[in-house]
């Protein structure tokens, strides 16, 4: 008997309106657990290099893990991966909520979702059973209309859908996907190929137990979690103020919150967007995720001119400053009211902010003029116009149809040297955080097989002498701390001790935000949880393997879409001086950031030019994996 | 010579009843006294605080106070 997993994959075809169950044995499971590497075991076994992510050939992969419903707290996410139509690479983005633990009760592990519909369909997955529904009637409604018309058609109050709105349909190149209106998948333009194969929602519910082996070690890991957490003082910020509440203020202070296009590392109207005005002016209540007591999300309500519909959440600390610092922009309230059209869209708040951001600095450098931009001012803190261009964007209207492309698309179609206002890796544009400020999220940035991404790793600051997470890396081996700033060998080794970390939660569904170096689960007691919930003898060591063996399967599919160390780069504003705040003067080194490159692949088993090495896809348990003819 | 110390942002909360209304704490007699320890003294938790910044410029925690200091103290957690 399996613990912890239905057992089950669905496979749908939607070009034949077919589905089959799959069983896939012990060694499966234990080898790629769930989430992303059990994405990348598909993505690498079943498909060649795939040119049009947009085509029916991509493979669309929902993917739950044996963690997720056993109660751990953050224990609830999921991945959906495919080819990035954003990147041309691997492309993830994780959710949390109730949709994952849900898809365990209705019958499935994963969901792999092949083809094209010929017309808009959603899926309907209920206790085992499956229907390819016709979505007539929700093509072009945004994501709060389609959970009201889905909870009606299949009579199932709070159905859990995840779906796509006018974006996904429109496949712009960073629409995300949203469950119940307000957990997102955001990253890598996944709404994008739900899209491109006329699906508009995976719609689940289900009763069927999912057995786990030793639940009464889960309850006292839950209640031991719940007795604790308050004292643990980030789990305890996350609780009291959210994302929103811990970033603004401080990475201002440390100047190193992103402002008008990453040009400064101050906003001098930080205050105006930071969580304590958001608390005073449109907080209505916290919000969380199935089985978790931190309760980290926000809830954002405004009656004022700019109506902030509540049923939609709130922003997290990354679309405040993407909306907000990035663009110039101080209105909290229009902050607000771009993340709701975001999440009834499905747009990614940092691309989208990112690319509005680019296309506010090539429109004051005389790149684009408001003929180009259907008469918006597109001046740095015009929020009316940051608003209506994420409306545009979504419904590829006008101006917005360029910006629906991505920075990168964009900046080559305007031309003129535009690249060079493009803060993107791989395509995928930057997060909210100053690589020329954290030494390691630098490499994070270059280096993530999805493009840009934020969340390689628990960021430097953690790990400063005499900062809290610096204890915590001690199980692992890392007995020194790191100056934040700087990068350097050591850095690059934490780095890629932190990398294994966080890419394993997104293996196990696990938040990072209840978890690992830093928070109050320590790593051990990740494997002693994964340990009660399959019951195979899991230890630290095995949870790291799977960690690194994530990095590397992912690397893998980006290799195989022709990525390579030409490919981890970073814009060259970050090798220039910050022009404000703190660490005003500050850049990176272009010698060192090539030395950690390659630190980086020889700690990996990668060669220099960033591709595993057959020897360590062997040690990983995947020699199995054919590189040869991509390079 | 007192100390000006700032708690920023999310930091204010564990100084409740010491703060002015301009969002100091002012000190008295802290002089050769380590930052980390008069942050411990004052409430706030042991490894929270990530960056000090005294008068203008980063300092560890190790820093020595000296008259007239003004500092600020900031968590800066990041992600998400």
């Amino acid at each position: 008997m399996k613990f912890g997993v239905t057992g089950k994959v669905l496979r749908v075809d939607l070009t034949e309106r077919k589905h089959q169950v799959e069983r896939p044995d012990d060694t499966f499971y234990r080898t790629y657990f769930g989430g992303s590497a059990l994405a990348c075991h598909y993505l690498l076994k079943e498909r060649g290099r795939i040119e049009n992510p947009l085509g029916p050939e991509n493979l669309l992969v929902f993917s739950s893990s044996p963690l997720v419903g056993s109660g751990i707290p953050g224990a609830n996410r999921y991945s959906v991966a495919a080819i990035s139509p954003l990147t041309g690479v691997y492309g993830e983005g994780e959710a949390g909520g109730w949709w994952s633990p849900e898809l365990k009760r209705a019958g499935f592990d994963a969901v792999l979702v092949e083809g094209r519909a010929e017309r808009p369909v959603y899926l309907w997955i209920r206790d085992g059973e499956v229907e390819i529904r016709d979505a007539a009637a929700l093509w072009g409604k945004g994501t709060g209309e389609t959970q009201n018309i889905i909870e009606e058609q299949t009579g199932t109050p709070n159905v859990r859908v995840a779906a796509i709105g006018p974006a996904g349909e429109n496949q712009v190149r960073f629409a995300c996907i949203v469950n119940a209106l307000k957990h997102t998948n955001g990253r890598g333009g996944m709404g994008a190929v739900m899209g491109s194969k006329n699906l508009k929602a995976v719609a689940v519910c289900g009763g069927l137990p999912v057995p786990f082996k030793d639940k009464l070690a889960l309850k006292q890991m839950i209640k031991w979690y719940a007795d604790n957490f308050m004292d643990h003082p980030i789990e305890r910020v996350l609780h009291d103020g959210g994302t929103i509440g811990w970033d603004v203020t401080e990475l201002d202070e440390a100047g190193i919150l992103p402002t008008r296009n990453f040009r400064s590392g101050s906003f001098e109207k930080a205050e105006d967007i930071c969580g304590n005005s958001f608390h005073q002016k449109y907080f209505v209540e916290a919000g969380g995720c199935q089985a978790c007591v931190v309760r980290c999300k926000r809830v954002a309500r405004s009656d004022g001119p700019w109506k902030v519909d509540p049923a939609y959440g709130g922003p997290e600390y990354e679309t405040a400053a993407a909306f907000g610092s990035l663009c110039g922009v101080s209105d909290l309230e229009a902050i607000c009211k771009a993340h709701e059209l975001c999440n009834t869209y499905t747009l990614d708040t940092i691309s989208t902010g990112v690319t509005i951001a680019f296309a506010m600095e090539c429109f004051e450098n005389g790149l684009l003029t408001s003929k180009d931009t259907d008469g918006l001012d597109l001046r740095f803190g015009n929020a009316q116009a940051m608003v209506s261009c994420v409306q545009k964007i979504a419904r590829r209207e006008g101006f917005g149809d360029l910006l629906a492309e991505g920075s990168l698309r964009a900046a080559r179609q305007i031309g003129r040297r535009a690249e060079r206002f493009a803060m993107q890796a791989k395509g995928q544009e930057m997060a909210m955080h100053e690589p020329r400020g954290k030494g390691s999220l630098a490499l994070a940035y270059a280096l993530s097989s999805t493009g840009a991404n934020h969340t390689e790793g628990p960021h430097d600051y953690l790990f400063q002498p005499g900062a809290l997470g610096v204890g915590d890396l001690h199980e692992i081996g890392i007995l020194t701390p790191t100056s934040a700033i700087e990068l350097n060998p050591d850095k690059v080794r934490q780095f890629t001790y932190m990398q294994y970390t966080w890419n394993l939660f997104n293996t196990l569904g696990l938040c990072i935000f209840t978890a690992g170096p830093g928070k109050l689960m320590k790593m051990h007691q990740v494997a002693d949880a994964v340990e009660a919930a399959t019951g195979w003898d899991t230890r630290l060591w095995e949870i790291m393997k799977l960690g690194e063996r994530t990095v590397t399967l992912k690397r893998c599919v980006s290799v195989r879409q022709g990525a390579s160390r030409k490919d981890d780069r970073l814009p060259d504003r970050f090798f220039e001086p910050l022009e404000g705040g703190l660490l005003k003067g500050r850049t990176l080194d272009r010698s060192e950031f090539e030395t950690s490159l390659d630190l980086y692949y020889d700690m990996h088993g990668w060669d220099r030019n960033g591709i595993p090495t057959p020897g360590k896809l062997v040690e990983l348990g995947i020699g199995w994996v054919n590189l040869k003819s991509t390079h | 010579m007192n100390v000006t110390l700032r708690p920023i942002g999310l930091l204010k909360p564990y100084c409740d009843g010491l703060i002015d209304d301009q969002g100091r704490i002012e000190l008295a007699d802290r002089e050769g006294q380590t930052l980390e320890r008069v942050c411990r003294e004052i409430g706030l938790p042991e490894g929270l605080v990530s960056l000090f910044i005294v008068n203008g410029h980063p300092q560890s925690g190790a820093y020595r106070l000296q008259p007239g200091d003004d500092v600020k103290c900031v968590a800066v957690i990041g992600g998400g």
